[in-house]
């Protein structure tokens, strides 16, 4: 339970090595009407984020519940409305980087724009920024024949595009 | 001499349709203008060429320290003698030394200008963490400035610089001494993080000590900045001048301790064992030997020596000093010839970080020293230190701090294996840049990051065939590239303005050097001239500039479109081949001419309702009536007459020889129409797939671009009709969009795309093995 606390805004200094940045991709594949999601996190910021350094993402010794808690973790960080309503998306699967630092996590929205019906999308992105006070979160949208840039931090983890058509 | 206007007709034989893009202003805005006025002008420091003028200065700043380690207090109690030479024409009334640890000082600018918010979710974690930071009373505490006589200096600190007043002005050639007593709290490294600091180790009450920035430090003085006295707010690193250390450093007596430089009183601090197995090590150049091993390592853990010893470690020509100690180490060590020298490899870690450091560390020290040698300039410290440090990987002279830890049950993960290896490569790596070859850091991250991430790289791919390296091939930096611009920085951005620190700082520069050696200058002229920048500018202080004109001026590529393009704008790589048209040569000749047009014309799509017609309209009234036909029933458009024959010989007669072989050769003419959509100018890669599957790969330097930076068109000749064409087939300029490299046009499945694909297709081993074993019970 999260008690309320009153809190004077003070700075921090950084700490070394941080740079923590994720990369959101929302590709619209027009041949399924499917909005196909992957999310590309380090895999030391997420162990870290999910206060659980034992799933031992990516080993032989996963934990064998790691995909429920990574799956729960990003449907509560980062939540997607079309013409303002949530959308549920389904999970798809998750696989390690090449380079082995990062994880891709891969998620999907199935009839996303039956007749054209979607004019806006609203995001909120709170991906680790409880855990870590400089994250940015950038998002791009490739919907029909526009991309959309985004870019989220504590101060702004909401932002609503207007489809163009 | 008589012109005759020949015409070689042509006839198209494929056509797709683009949209057109033209921009036009009073300016030149070219691409590929000179980076003049971006550049310093040159002088007699810095010449034109990228070399040290012959004027060429450096400041000397020579260091006699004494430290004493309070273990238990967690304390570091110092005193120093600086002597600075002053080696510029300026005559100089005060100098500025950097009190690094101020950072740490309660309410200093770096945690002042720190932007964060607070929201209602908010982790424990962080929230200690915050108050860890704030409660903890960092800071140098200086009891005393004085000069050798023991007078008072008068001095001031702002924040994280000091200056003193001189008494009398220090002209050219002359050197002024100064003492300054101190002591800092050291910093718990896991609770409020820090380059520096300690690790506790609370289950047996030891600790491992990484110290850095423990000495009040001169700051550069030179032609560049002046003083480069900007505050150390956290981000930017370190601008320092050399000079020739002396340290003692008093440590309980259990202590190992491991510092930049040569230990200089092995005999009063080691065992006559370990003197010998070191002794053993300074010829083994193939396995490390260990000089402390992990059973003496446990013995010292288990109690805590009262009293204390002194460690005499002496350095020349380094520009810092950083020093490691800890009962807890393991000492191993190796030689590496460096062109018929011997330097030394070691590492020092505890046994926590067996078992991959006694098989990896040194080794991996040892390499890099070779391959870093290669590429820039003979390693020529006398030795290269990696100590494990959990969760950081931070550099000093001959010195680094390696993150690395396998689990509590010996077993590690493929991603801490390769981490570790590629954390110690970097850091090893940073002896080059910027320990040796000196930028200011302050002001450029990339010059030394970017740079040393480059040869990490070749490092890396060196130490194993496809080694998982993160930054350096151009597809790994597309994402990063393509992403929103308000959340990128060019990368000549000043150190702590950078916004995403690791991708501007590290990885675009790596990538940048990576496609100027394999695909812009090619490998034999980069390596050349990257080398040559490394011998201009070693043990020296190199700027922006110097690296880019050195990079020209040994090489005769003009580079400031690609430096102006990369290292000064947001702009990414999206170049599109829009359309292929192919063409053949009107032979002239009637008789093949036409039989072409015929062809041509017999196999052109026809409208639905003509063909119906052909079965179900038996007969016309042509057909069947002669009396309707007359001239034009029966013309054939492509039948042959005398005329035309007469034509064609005229036009034979009027050709040269070269003229009639060119009509003879039957080639194909495919003109390609290019944009650039992305802004950054880039060569234009081509692969062409013919009817019979060869292929050819042509490269056309960037400077096609030259007169219209958006869109340009080319022919190529080619003997065999083409089916396809690709454009960046080897995936080599970090082009965003792959979408529009092919043609005919084609869509590269996305990364969700192929993980699908590949998912839906197989089962999962565990439910692979449940099938098998229902199967073999059947």
């Amino acid at each position: 339970m999260f008690k309320p606390l009153i809190f004077i805004t003070l700075p921090l200094i950084l700490s070394f090595h941080d740079f923590h940045v994720t990369h959101t991709t929302l590709h619209y594949n027009s041949d399924l009407e499917n909005m196909e999601i992957t999310i590309k996190v380090a895999i030391e910021d997420l162990e870290l984020s999910l206060d659980n350094i034992e799933l031992r993402i990516g080993t032989l010794n996963e934990k064998k519940s790691s995909e429920e808690i990574i799956k729960n973790y990003f449907k509560n960080h980062l939540i997607i409305y079309g013409n303002n309503k949530i959308i549920d998306y389904k999970w798809v699967g998750k696989e390690i980087s090449d380079n082995l630092h990062d994880i891709y996590i891969y998620y999907e929205i199935s009839n996303f724009n039956q007749n054209d019906k979607i004019k806006s999308l609203i995001l909120e992105n709170t991906i680790f920024i409880e855990t870590t006070h400089n994250q940015s979160n950038i998002v791009l949208i490739e919907f029909e024949d526009n991309d959309y840039n985004l870019t989220f931090t504590k101060d702004l983890n909401r932002q609503k595009i207007e489809i163009i058509r | 001499m008589q012109l005759i206007q020949k015409k070689i007709n042509f006839f198209i034989l494929f056509l797709f349709l683009t949209p057109y893009m033209c921009a036009q202003d009073n300016l030149n805005n070219s691409k590929f203008k000179q980076l003049y006025e971006k550049l310093p002008t040159p002088n007699v420091y810095r010449t034109a060429s990228g070399a040290p003028g012959h004027e060429y200065y450096q400041q000397k700043a020579d260091y006699q320290i004494n430290v004493e380690l309070d273990e238990e207090k967690n304390i570091l109690e110092g005193n120093e003698i600086i002597t600075y030479t002053n080696n510029s024409p300026d005559v100089l009334n005060y100098l500025w030394v950097q009190l690094d640890q101020n950072v740490r000082a309660k309410n200093s600018h770096g945690q002042l200008t720190t932007t964060n918010s607070m929201n209602n979710k908010m982790s424990f974690r962080n929230i200690k963490r915050m108050h860890d930071r704030m409660n903890f009373d960092g800071g140098f505490k200086l009891e005393e400035v004085r000069d050798t006589y023991n007078n008072q200096l008068a001095y001031i600190i702002n924040e994280t610089m000091m200056r003193i007043e001189l008494s009398k002005p220090l002209r050219q050639g002359q050197s002024f001494s100064f003492k300054i007593k101190y002591s800092y709290n050291i910093n718990d490294r896991m609770k409020i993080g820090g380059r520096s600091g300690y690790e506790y180790f609370e289950n047996e009450g030891n600790a491992i000590y990484t110290i850095a920035q423990f000495f009040p430090r001169m700051a550069v003085y030179n032609e560049v900045e002046g003083w480069q006295n900007k505050q150390f707010l956290g981000r930017g690193e370190f601008t320092l001048p050399f000079g020739d250390y002396k340290v003692n450093i008093t440590v309980p007596s259990d202590h190992i301790v491991a510092a930049t430089g040569e230990l200089i009183n092995a005999a009063s601090v080691l065992s006559k064992n370990q003197i010998k197995r070191w002794e053993k090590a300074k010829n083994n150049f193939v396995d490390p030997v260990i000089i402390v091993t992990e059973e003496e390592a446990k013995e010292s853990e288990k109690e805590k020596s009262k009293s204390k010893k002194t460690w005499t470690f002496e350095a020349k020509n380094v520009r810092d000093f950083g020093w490691a100690s800890s009962r807890k180490f393991i000492w191993d060590a190796m030689a590496v010839d460096i062109s018929g020298e011997t330097v030394m490899a070691y590492s020092y870690y505890p046994k926590e970080g067996n078992p991959l450091w006694e098989q990896y560390s040194t080794r991996v020290v040892a390499h890099s020293l070779k391959v870093y040698s290669k590429y820039t300039i003979d390693y020529t410290y006398p030795q290269a230190t990696s100590v494990h440090a959990k969760s950081i990987g931070m550099e000093y002279p001959m010195i680094c701090f390696n993150f690395g830890r396998p689990e509590s049950d010996g077993t590690y993960s493929k991603r801490t294996k390769y981490g570790m290896i590629g954390v110690i490569i970097h850091e090893v790596g940073h002896n080059f840049f910027p320990m040796i070859i000196n930028s200011d850091e302050r002001q450029w991250t990339w010059m030394d990051e970017g740079l040393n991430t480059f040869l990490q790289y070749i490092t890396e791919q060196e130490f194993e065939r496809n080694y998982p390296s993160r930054r350096g091939p151009p597809n790994n930096i597309v994402e990063y590239m393509k992403g929103d611009k308000s959340g990128i920085s060019p990368i000549m951005t000043n150190s702590e303005s950078i916004l995403q620190f690791g991708n501007n700082a590290y990885g675009k520069p790596a990538t940048a050097l990576n496609i100027l050696r394999e695909t812009i200058m090619g490998r034999e002229l980069f390596d050349y001239s990257f080398k040559t920048y490394s011998e201009r500018w070693a043990f020296k202080h190199p700027t922006p500039a110097d690296f880019f004109r050195t990079m020209e001026d040994a090489s005769a590529v003009d580079l400031d479109w690609f430096w102006r393009g990369w290292f000064y704008t947001n702009d990414h790589v999206d170049i599109s081949l829009d359309k292929v048209n192919w063409f053949k040569i009107n032979t002239g000749n009637p008789e093949i001419e036409n039989t072409i047009s015929k062809n041509q014309e017999e196999n052109k799509n026809t409208y639905v309702g003509i063909s119906r017609n052909k079965s179900s309209i038996p007969k016309t009234v042509t057909e069947f009536d002669d009396q309707s036909i007359d001239f034009y029933t029966t013309y054939d458009p492509f039948k042959t007459n005398i005329l035309d024959k007469e034509d064609y010989s005229k036009y034979m007669k009027n050709l040269d020889a070269d003229e009639k072989e060119i009509l003879k050769s039957a080639k194909n003419y495919y003109e390609l129409h290019f944009s650039n959509i992305g802004g950054l100018v880039m060569p234009i890669i081509l692969e062409f797939t013919f009817v019979d599957r060869t292929t050819e790969v042509i490269r056309i330097p960037a400077e096609i671009w030259k007169k219209n930076s958006k869109e340009v068109k080319k022919i190529f000749i080619l003997d065999k009709e083409v089916t396809n064409v690709r454009l960046d087939p080897f995936l080599e300029t970090a082009d965003v969009d792959l979408n529009n490299n092919s043609w005919p046009a084609r869509n590269e499945p996305t990364r969700f795309q192929i993980f699908k694909e590949n998912d839906k297709k197989k089962e999962n081993p565990m439910q692979r093995a449940i099938r098998a074993e229902e199967k073999s019970n059947e």
